[in-house]
């Protein structure tokens, strides 16, 4: 097998084959699972003020040149207007049929100079039409750590995020703090050395992303825990990290449309078969044979105010068909209590065979795309839920994902199935289980009040 | 203060002794330790080594009772070689065991005492030839025999457990099978019929390999592999590629921890070395760095006199180790304290209606409980649980804990006075700290709940079906 095409062409089931592929739900290398308690780490964010360790899990793509630009300006749904160096935005890519291919953290580091900052397919989509297009620009890839955990990155990540995120920032700068706004960046100085700072709010209060040259995290992370100890600053081990995403709401794990549609054939053709997009795993209790059922529009995933059409990229026509037709929302699934605690208990209530999915505490995912059903009362299937944890700060379990648009009215109750059908696929994440249906009420997206709070600012601040 | 902040006198401390005469109290000192790298290193920590799950912890554990598991026990524990003349005149003065049993046996698990008959700690310990002495096992013992060691002179190497090990490689692999089939899997290895009785250790060969082989294992089903650790990936592949048959399962660290309740082994008492003008020296030579001074104290169990927390060999069940007809460290004051009523090891199987109640708890604001997290409970290296009877008298206390998905039950070992030691009495377990936690960095705020436990043998698999005995998945 050379390439995701002949994958696709020789595989009877596609979405089998991804259902059964060994790959788990855990992908953040290098960083110790707890660093004090998970529980004590959530609270960290909401109350004081946390150190996430961004440096490893994420692929970094440097994009330079004439045409770096325009390339990732047709590649984006969003507007590139105004959009100046010191400046990040959050991209998102779709495919020729408008559906979801990836989003990322794009940084506009300098004229002609961009990277792009995240997780899954995007960073292939783009490499691809580089070259496909013929764009003038030089790429640098730093892969992932998952890869090879040892390799040096070309960069450390950091964020302080939390309600002493600011005063922390203060005292690291001399009480020089830029005034900048929101995702935009400039240089500061910590400890004598030049380190990128974003104004970036992850968690409901203003927070910055801090990076710099990768042989300098030890130093610049020691300045920031010396200094953090007064503000009570603590370390986000990588069980306490992901979960930070079901208060924010951004959803980090949607299936790239790339599977179907003749246009795609040279793109799938150009991705090896060990490319991302051909050994990640799909997961939950929704189940069909159609990959194109996992497929999500902007809509649906929360991104419909970036979706402009002030420029030409690539799925704009289909957007344009697409933007006056119903869509599915972006919510936040909350987990019946009872039903939370029977899931948990199973283990030890139900004999061998009976019990259900294992929920793994507090980050439940076991597989690269999750995709829970959510049911009306007729039993449809109306929505997915795709990223689920337990929360202490809001002492609930939570599920950031998708529903049509007459049942995403907070405080709608649903139905959840947890657990896949038929004992479970061959995942090695997957023990043998039973199904079992979870009540869901559906709440707000982002779910913490914090967060809404500071996103309506925000947003409101940017007009 | 926490963990030896707040001691300005910290810069200066060059070794436990130091800490001891700094400190107002050493109980209180160890109870707010970080859980230090000993254990960290395998539970919460970055260990590329053995990873957390090779699929997922519920089926590794099920498979050593249905199939045959794959535990990889090379980078866990610190070994000691002793070499030469004097080494086990060294091994009889210090171990409380039968000598002649283990020369004879070629392995055997070494308990060992201070002065005053409490434990110090234990050690598999295997005669790999005729001047060679390997021991394996937690710092604990292997500190006390090299300090020993050195004193008289003996030529000694040692090997720390891995995260700790400036080579970061080994001396020797481990690997261990355990399950039904790990006599059929060994056979097929070794191309032949194999015998060899419960610690006893043969010289065998896999392929071209020279492998010892100890028998070692719940119901006399497993047997622990070892050799020189270049060949550590070649002997891997061959059990990968035989175990396929067989169904072999690899087992990650966090099933790996829990195999102690299960098989009745006390992994962490606390060593009794803080007291005692006779141990001075040995205090002395243990370094700030050391096992016995970073590691954590935890549970619910609190005395400020650390000597509470001594154990004799009975109270772990090494009772029978004891051989009195030889001169060893300790032996005058067992044969006083065997005079006296002896603690019994026994395993409590909780009342799962108060797991329950733990994990509902996570959706109050309080009372909130300690967390039950699964499927390893503990939360320190030593962890001391108060036991009570029902009407609120201490009676003795638990101590290592864990869910064990093959008995569907949460299931820790435990030292209680001996009117209790009897199946199907009916105990409780106090869950979670006093004064709402310590300042142990893994311990949130939390509030103590009383647990119910019912007493079972130790161990635990000795009288009890799992899920590979027969009609048992269908019950309940």
């Amino acid at each position: 097998m050379k390439n995701l095409q002949e994958l696709v062409e020789t595989t009877p089931n596609l979405q089998q084959l991804l259902y059964n592929n060994p790959t788990g739900g855990r992908f953040w290398p290098n960083v110790p699972p707890e660093f004090s308690n998970w529980r004590d780490e959530q609270r960290g964010w909401r109350e004081t003020v946390v150190l996430f360790e961004q440096s490893y899990h994420m692929t970094n793509l440097y994009v330079r040149g004439p045409d770096a630009f325009r390339l990732l300006n047709y590649l984006s749904i969003n507007s590139f207007q105004g959009f100046q160096p010191g400046q990040a935005k959050q991209m998102v890519c779709v495919s020729p049929d408008g559906y979801y291919v990836g989003d990322a953290i794009l940084f506009y580091l300098d004229e002609h100079e961009f990277v792009i900052v995240g997780v899954g397919a995007i960073h292939n989509w783009v490499e691809y039409h580089a070259h496909a297009l013929g764009a003038q620009v030089a790429l640098e890839r730093d892969e992932s750590s998952r890869v090879d955990p040892r390799r040096p990155r070309t960069c450390y990540r950091f964020q302080l995020q939390g309600p002493n995120a600011r005063p922390l920032m203060e005292k690291l700068t001399g009480g020089r703090v830029p005034d900048i706004p929101f995702f935009h960046f400039t240089y500061i100085d910590i400890a004598g050395h030049r380190v990128g700072y974003l104004h970036h709010g992850m968690v409901g209060v203003e927070g910055a992303e801090l990076w710099g040259p990768f042989d300098e995290l030890q130093a610049v992370k020691g300045a920031i825990l010396e200094a953090g100890a007064e503000f009570g600053l603590r370390q986000v081990g990588s069980r306490t990290y992901a979960t930070n995403a079901l208060e924010s709401g951004w959803i980090p794990n949607p299936l790239p449309a790339v599977y179907t549609g003749e246009q795609l054939r040279p793109y799938r053709e150009w991705l090896p078969a060990t490319a991302f997009e051909a050994v990640s795993s799909l997961g939950g209790s929704f189940v069909s044979d159609n990959i194109e059922d996992y497929y999500l529009t902007p809509w649906d995933l929360g991104y419909g105010r970036l979706v402009k059409f002030d420029h030409d990229f690539i799925g704009r026509a289909a957007l344009e068909r697409m933007a006056h037709l119903p869509h599915r929302k972006r919510v936040t699934f909350v987990w019946d209590e009872r039903d939370t605690v029977r899931i948990l208990s199973s283990v030890i209530e139900k004999p061998y065979g009976h019990n259900y999915k294992y929920f793994d505490l507090p980050l439940a995912q076991y597989a690269t795309w999750m995709y829970d059903a959510v049911l009306n009362d007729a039993g449809e299937v109306v929505g997915f839920a795709m990223w689920t944890g337990f929360d202490v700060n809001e002492r609930a379990v939570l599920a950031l994902g998708t529903v049509r648009a007459e049942y995403a009215q907070p405080g709608t109750r649903l139905r959840l199935i947890w657990g896949e059908p038929n004992g479970g696929s061959r995942k090695p994440s997957v023990e043998r289980h039973v199904q079992t249906e979870v009540e869901v009420t559906v709440g707000p997206v982002p779910y913490s009040e914090p967060s809404r709070r500071y996103r309506e600012t925000v947003l409101h601040r940017r007009g | 203060m926490s963990g030896g902040i707040g001691f300005p006198q910290r810069d200066q401390w060059q070794n436990l002794q130091d800490i001891i005469d700094t400190v107002p109290n050493i109980v209180d000192y160890l109870y707010n330790n970080p859980p230090g790298p000993y254990l960290t290193a395998f539970t919460v920590g970055i260990s590329p080594w053995v990873p957390p799950e090779f699929t997922n912890w519920f089926e590794e554990q099920l498979s050593w009772s249905t199939g045959v598991a794959l535990f990889d026990l090379s980078h866990h524990m610190t070994e000691l070689f002793l070499k030469g003349p004097g080494s086990l005149e060294l091994i009889a003065r210090l171990a409380v065991n039968n000598v002649t049993r283990f020369v004879g046996r070629r392995s055997a698990q070494l308990v060992f005492c201070n002065e005053n008959g409490f434990v110090i700690g234990d050690v598999v310990a295997y005669l790999l030839d005729d001047s060679t002495i390997e021991l394996v096992g937690f710092e604990s013992a292997i500190n006390w025999v090299q300090f020993h060691a050195e004193q008289s002179g003996i030529e000694f190497t040692r090997d720390d457990l891995t995260p700790l090990n400036p080579r970061q490689a080994r001396k020797r692999y481990r690997f261990q099978l355990e399950g039904p089939q790990s006599s059929r899997m060994l056979e097929k290895l070794i191309g032949q019929a194999v015998k060899v009785g419960f610690f006893e250790a043969q010289d065998m060969k896999i392929g071209d390999h020279d492998v010892l082989v100890l028998g070692h294992g719940m119901a006399g089903r497993g047997f622990e592999l070892s050799g020189p650790y270049d060949e550590y990936h070649e002997v891997l592949s061959m059990l990968l590629e035989v175990g396929r048959e067989f169904g072999l399962v690899r087992v990650g660290r966090r099933a790996y921890r829990t195999t102690p309740v299960v098989r009745g082994w006390f992994p962490s008492p606390l060593p009794a070395v803080y007291t005692g003008e006779g141990m001075r020296a040995y205090r002395r030579w243990l370094p700030t760095s050391s096992y016995e001074a970073a590691s954590s104290l935890g549970g619910s169990f609190y005395s400020p006199n650390v000597e509470d927390y001594y154990m004799t060999p009975w109270d772990l069940g090494y009772g029978k180790l004891i051989h009195w007809e030889h001169d060893f460290m300790g032996r005058d004051a067992l044969r006083e304290l065997s005079r006296r009523p002896q603690r019994r090891l026994v395993t409590l199987v909780w009342h799962p209606d108060d797991v329950v109640r733990v994990f509902r708890s996570l959706f109050e604001v309080w009372p909130r409980y300690k967390i039950i997290e699964l499927p390893l409970l503990i939360y320190s290296r030593w962890h001391y649980d108060t036991v009570l009877d029902k009407s609120g008298k201490g009676i003795g206390i638990s101590s290592y804990v864990a869910y064990v998905a093959n008995y569907r039950a949460v299931l820790s070992l435990a030292s209680i006075d001996a009117d209790f030691a009897v199946p199907g009495s009916e105990v409780i377990v106090v869950w979670g700290e006093p004064h709402q936690g310590s300042r142990k960095p893994n311990v949130e705020a939390h509030a103590q709940i009383l647990v119910r436990a019912t007493v079972a043998p130790a161990p635990y698999w000795k009288q009890s079906l799992d899920v590979g005995s027969p009609g048992k998945g269908a019950e309940k």
